[in-house]
């Protein structure tokens, strides 16, 4: 027979239910903040799981993806400005027109990606 | 009247109306609905699970688990003793058991208390039993013990 009960993990991984600690509880969560959830317990077997993991997980994948939409623009961005500068012929080379444009795209989407990475590493270290 | 005591938790089954008044009347017990059957007043609210350190009637819980009541008692080392009415450790019960053989039966005097210990140092853990009006005792079988 299996019970579920309202439970709080701190952030030292010490869960408790009604005030009393439980011991020997595995938890279900990769974080290192203190968190509200449940417990399982079946038989002798105490699982704790937090209620809000699947929240910030959300979020990070959120994340991840626009950083890799940007990586994705800024390659492509790269790419385009390779293949005007290959197209330049001729005995003098200047750079094709548009150089500055595609370098500066470049240099914002890398720009935006630190920024996200550093929101990432935000949210990893807040994981419940 | 049927009992089955499963590790010191004790479920009164009437087979005929009126037997739990009866026993009532004749001991002086309290029983009360539990489920589909009967069983002592102060064993109702036995919850399905136990918290170390959480009071289960007057003792504190020394393992954390979750089953039937009885399976609860099992994992605490507790019984009901209904002597003093209160849920105590299996091993403070300090009565001897006196169990003869009948036939294909048991018998004891009176109602047979879990944790009580045969002269082989053996203790009662569960039983079924059935009560005989004829001879006013009860009879018992498939007798358990730790």
């Amino acid at each position: 027979m299996s019970r579920i009960l309202e439970a709080s993990c701190s952030a030292a991984g010490v869960v408790t239910v009604e005030g009393f600690p439980i011991t020997d509880c595995e938890i279900f969560g990769e974080g290192t903040q203190a968190s509200e959830g449940i417990l399982i317990i079946d038989g002798d077997v105490k699982r704790y799981i937090p209620a809000k993991a699947s929240t910030d997980l959300k979020t990070s994948l959120e994340k991840l993806s626009a950083a890799l939409q940007d990586i994705s623009s800024a390659l492509s961005e790269s790419g385009s400005a390779f293949q005007a500068i290959a197209a330049v012929t001729g005995p003098s080379w200047t750079p094709p027109g548009s150089l500055a444009t595609s370098v500066a795209t470049i240099n914002s989407k890398v720009s935006e990606i630190n920024t996200t990475k550093s929101e990432i590493d935000t949210l990893k270290g807040a994981l419940k | 009247m049927k009992l089955k005591c499963l590790h010191g938790f004790y479920l009164f089954e009437e087979l005929r109306p009126g037997q739990i008044s009866d026993f009532c009347s004749l001991t002086g017990f309290e029983l009360v609905p539990f489920g589909t059957k009967f069983t002592f007043a102060e064993l109702q609210d036995i919850e399905n699970y136990s918290l170390i350190g959480k009071s289960i009637g007057t003792f504190p819980a020394t393992k954390t688990f979750s089953g039937e009541p009885w399976e609860i008692f099992e994992a605490n080392n507790l019984v009901f003793n209904f002597a003093s009415g209160l849920i105590v450790p299996i091993s403070t019960i300090t009565t001897r058991a006196i169990i003869d053989q009948a036939g294909n039966r048991y018998i004891s005097p009176g109602l047979l208390l879990a944790g009580s210990y045969t002269n082989t140092a053996q203790r009662v853990k569960s039983y079924t039993a059935h009560y005989s009006r004829d001879t006013q005792r009860w009879l018992y079988s498939e007798i358990d013990y730790v």
